[in-house]
């Protein structure tokens, strides 16, 4: 016997159902724009039949929502993710070189090969009129332009390595919040999802908090399965792992902290400089993301071992790579310039320098006498005072013979730093102190001047060439890197753009395929309640005209 | 693929992204009119542009150092152009001098002339240029020669300059330097060195021979040269009549006897050589003044019987300079005309002719250079137009090229400006009604 509001009830279940639907396409209309956010779908079924045992089998109900479903490809997350760590290395490689690059500011009017030009042009000058105190006080200038040249780029690069050391500080603290923002999450979503539903917008939420993890450092995400729950779903687990050290393992998390460093990793380091560690104390490893690309540049030294003589430094070349040449350069320009030091197959010749020559004797039958002995380049004392020349030697004992290398001496020039280097107080209080002659008292000859000017093209001087020669590879290979961080960046940048469309393709929401859905659902509401009012028309003939006369 | 309203934004801007960097850069290149701006922009040319700006601003120096060579050479040019105007003058008043026709009056305004051209000389010698002595070698605050007539010093050396040491070299190319100085001893010293303290060379000479002559030697011809305080005796072998052959012989004898003089010190040297009209003993002494004194009786006498006039005139006293031997011609010419000795006056003609041999060779050496001057100036211009060009060529910009780039990229952006404004404004919520 059939139920006489049977047909009412379905086409009420169709009305729901319809209404649902709607509210589906408005949600995922509303989260068009919502970052992370993938699109949901109802899935919409026949509602069970009712068995009829008259013959005419089985009698369809109506229709029903049984859930609505996330639409994500979660293969697509973990590539996004693993190539998104390379991304956020290379932007910030690309990024910190191309501050590093303007540090040197070449190829411009007011880089170094300009000022060398004229340190040198000045050194030209005073070849052909040695007596002319307003020559040597050209020399004195340009000397002076060259060294705050290197004082102002070590200062800058030192300035860079604090601001990415906080930047290092600043990515830590961001991987922590996003840390227990997922550990959060995770208790959420388990307990929600232990009802046997998708908690759907959660899952989106916690998908784009990993997508923003995966740029600062090297995480894998995975669900992973821990067993069954005892109504026979799997128990499943999110894990966050950093170099395969758990970050975040379902409710639990271990944070990173920052450490002081007590001791230097490179002798060029400003103090203090952070260590990124564990919690618990381990060591972190680390190979990729923004926080590798921070740390490489930071501490990068190419490789070389650090100052304690036992902790590799990073493989790449960084500040104190770049710092450690700026004083490579100064010290043996200094030196060569000073003392006429030059490098021949790796050992020290000690040819003439300016300490060999003589100055200006300003009253040449007067009782005032050329100077000699004085060092042109020497190092700032604490309080920015440049010291003199005996002060810069003082204690290296002995009278230095032509011929031989004074180890101590080579000490003194190693404590030339790029910050410190400068001219000497000797020089810069009496430019008659600045030596070209070779014989006290002669003041047109400049033989010793000729021997200094020859330093400018001496191919021995450094491993690169002369000096121009270690700069311009110096710059040169600078530049290569530079252009590898932003090749890296754009090709790594093209390829998370590309995984993101294919994820957007997928999980995105289509305005056209939501209005054709509303359409479609509209409809599909109007047919039921078109359907109702038909019933109540069949009701109000079965009801109020049936045996009324 | 599905396509999604978020991907068309988001590929969208990108793409304008894109856009925006290409015409940015074409308009950064338009700016600058440099291809690069920082050397990741293409390392290759960064690293040449390093190099090449090296290379013009060295090629600009050196053209200025060619300049200032020029301008040294050419003010060494003319103050031996004017000394060889004195030298011919002096010639001419001492030609005149030895005719012997003149009267008392006559010799004394040519002697007041010569006195005058003299002092000429000596100017001529401390010429400056730029405020710095030409011929001072070194020492070019110092004054070459004294110039002082109340001092008893009056035209001597008052500085040594050494002629072969004292070279100021000009660097006006790569490892190419110019000799721009005439240290003044080669000028005023016949070749020589300017000397102080006995530091350098000093140079006698031991009277004239007058040709056509006789050289004989007797039995006992012993010459004493005294190098510093060390007396050098130097026996001059025997030789029967008719005796030397010539000059020649008569040097080559000489200077077998000094070689052979076991009193020489050590380090120490004499040259013997025969001038045209003259025997020359040149010592070179490390040690002190060197003096020369021939004082043997038999064969001074045979010097003076061969029309040589013996003068020991190398002073030997302290800081004193040395007379240059063009001041002492003039210092001879005078005191000739004093004691009218009119021979002796024609035979300083040929002094006279000496020293302006030596001025022209001096002036043909300073023409070589300057001529090599004008030639590297010639190639370094060259230099700097090709490094020029080549820096140009590296990092400058093909403007036309760059213009009609930045035009693409305007047209591909704003078509694709235009292209998405319609896209993405537009979807099925338009037209639902």
């Amino acid at each position: 016997m059939r139920q006489s509001f049977f047909g009412i009830n379905v086409a009420l279940s169709g009305l729901y159902t319809a209404q649902r639907n709607l509210d589906t396409v408005g949600h995922n209309i509303s989260n068009a724009t919502t970052p992370g956010y993938s699109r949901q779908q109802s899935v919409q079924n026949a509602s069970r039949p009712i068995a009829v045992l008259d013959g005419t089998g089985m009698i369809g109900t109506g229709s029903e929502i049984l859930s609505v479903d996330r639409i994500r490809d979660e293969y697509l997350d973990f590539k996004y993710w693993s190539e998104n760590i390379a991304n956020g290395e290379w932007s910030t490689k690309a990024e910190l070189l191309g501050e590093i690059e303007t540090t040197f500011g070449e190829p411009s009017k007011s880089g170094f090969v300009t000022i060398m030009n004229e340190f040198f042009n000045a050194y030209q000058e005073l070849a052909k009129d040695p007596s002319s105190p307003a020559v040597r006080a050209l020399v004195r200038e340009k000397g002076v332009t060259m060294a705050k040249y290197f004082n102002n780029t070590a200062t800058r690069f030192e300035k860079l390595q604090e601001d990415i050391n906080d930047k290092v500080k600043l990515n830590v603290d961001q991987i922590n919040t996003i840390a227990s923002q997922i550990q959060q999450l995770n208790k959420q979503i388990y307990s929600f999802e232990l009802t046997g539903n998708a908690a759907n917008d959660l899952r989106d939420s916690r998908t784009l908090l990993v997508d923003g993890l995966s740029k600062l450092i090297n995480i894998q995400a995975t669900e992973v399965s821990y067993g069954k729950l005892p109504n026979g779903s799997d128990d499943i687990h999110f894990q966050v792992t950093v170099g395969g050290k758990t970050l975040v393992d379902h409710y639990s998390i271990s944070k990173l902290k920052l450490e002081q460093r007590v001791d230097k990793l490179n002798t060029e380091d400003v103090g203090n400089l952070y260590t990124v560690k564990w919690e618990d104390g381990n060591n972190l490893v680390l190979t990729g993301g923004q926080l590798r690309g921070l740390i490489d540049v930071r501490d990068g030294k190419d490789g070389a071992i650090g100052a304690d003589n036992i902790t590799p430094t990073p493989i790449y070349k960084g500040i104190p790579y770049y710092q450690n040449k700026l004083n490579e350069f100064v010290r043996t320009f200094a030196m060569a310039f000073n003392e006429g030091y030059t490098n021949n197959a790796g050992t020290l010749v000690d040819g003439k320098g300016h300490v060999d020559g003589f100055g200006l004797d300003s009253d040449i039958t007067g009782p005032g006498i050329a100077s000699s002995g004085i060092r042109f380049f020497t190092r700032f004392d604490t309080g920015d005072l440049p010291i003199s020349s005996t002060d810069f030697i003082v204690g290296v004992g002995g009278i230095i013979a032509d011929g031989t290398v004074n180890a101590n001496l080579v000490n003194r020039y190693n404590e030339i730093t790029a910050k410190n280097f400068t001219v000497s107080s000797d020089v810069m209080n009496n430019t008659n102190t600045i030596a070209t002659s070779d014989v006290a008292g002669e003041n047109g000859n400049i033989n010793i001047l000729n021997k200094i000017i020859q330093v400018r093209s001496n191919n021995s001087l450094f491993y690169e060439g002369a000096p121009e020669d270690f700069m311009k590879s110096l710059i040169a290979g600078m530049g290569i890197d530079a252009q590898q961080a932003n090749r890296f960046q754009s090709s790594q940048d093209a390829i998370v753009k590309q995984i993101d469309n294919r994820r957007m393709s997928v999980s995105g929401v289509e305005l056209n395929e939501e209005m054709t859905s509303m359409v479609k659902f509209q409809q599909a509401y109007n047919a039921s309640a078109r359907m109702i009012t038909t019933m109540s028309e069949i009701y109000e003939t079965l009801i109020n005209r049936l045996g009324v006369g | 693929m599905r396509i999604t309203n978020n991907m068309m934004i988001s590929n969208m801007i990108k793409n304008l992204g894109n856009n925006q960097s290409r015409l940015s850069k074409y308009q950064d290149q338009l700016d600058t009119g440099k291809k690069i701006a920082v050397p990741s922009d293409d390392p290759v040319v960064a690293a040449r542009a390093l190099k090449l700006r090296t290379d013009v601003a060295k090629v600009e120096q050196y053209q200025k150092n060619i300049g200032d060579a020029g301008s040294w050479l050419s003010a060494t040019d003319e103050a031996m152009s004017k000394i060889g105007d004195v030298l011919q003058k002096t010639r001419e008043l001492t030609n005149q001098a030895a005719n012997g026709t003149n009267t008392p009056d006559d010799i004394q305004k040519i002697e007041l002339e010569l006195k005058q051209l003299r002092a000429q000389a000596i100017h001529l010698s401390n010429s400056t240029y730029a405020g710095r002595y030409l011929f001072s070698g070194f020492k070019t605050d110092q004054k070459l020669v004294n110039d002082d007539e109340s001092s008893p010093n009056y035209g001597n050396f008052t500085i040594n300059v050494d002629t072969n040491k004292e070279r100021i070299f000009y660097e006006i190319g790569v490892g190419d330097s110019l000799n721009i100085n005439v240290a003044g001893g080669d000028i005023f010293n016949n070749g020589g060195d300017a000397s102080n303290l006995g530091n350098g060379i000093s140079t006698s000479m031991i009277g004239n021979i007058t040709y056509p002559y006789t050289i004989t030697a007797g039995t006992n011809d012993a010459v004493n040269i005294y190098v510093g305080v060390t007396p050098v005796t130097v026996t001059i072998p025997f030789v029967p009549a008719p005796g030397y052959a010539d000059a020649a012989s008569l040097a080559t004898a000489v200077q077998g006897a000094v070689n052979a003089s076991p009193s020489m010190p050590a380090g120490e040297s004499i040259t013997v050589s025969i001038g045209k009209h003259s025997l020359e003993l040149r010592t070179q002494s490390k040690i002190g003044t060197s003096e020369v004194k021939i004082n043997t009786p038999p064969l001074s006498s045979f010097f003076s019987s061969q029309g040589l006039n013996i003068s020991n005139t190398v002073e030997t006293a302290g800081a004193v300079g040395e007379t240059p031997s063009m001041i002492k011609m003039f210092n001879d010419v005078i005191a000739y005309m004093d004691a009218g000795n009119y021979e002796a006056i024609s035979d300083e003609l040929d002094v006279i002719d000496k020293e302006m041999g030596n001025v022209l060779r001096s002036r043909a050496d300073v023409g070589a250079r300057t001529n090599r001057v004008d030639l590297t100036d010639d190639r370094m211009g060259n230099d700097l137009i090709n490094f020029t060009k080549l820096m140009s060529e590296n990092e400058d910009v093909d403007v036309a090229e760059t213009i009609m780039n930045l035009k693409n990229e305007e047209n591909v952006y704003q078509a694709s400006l235009a292209g998405g404004a319609r896209i993405i404004q537009q979807t099925l919520v338009d037209f639902l009604r």
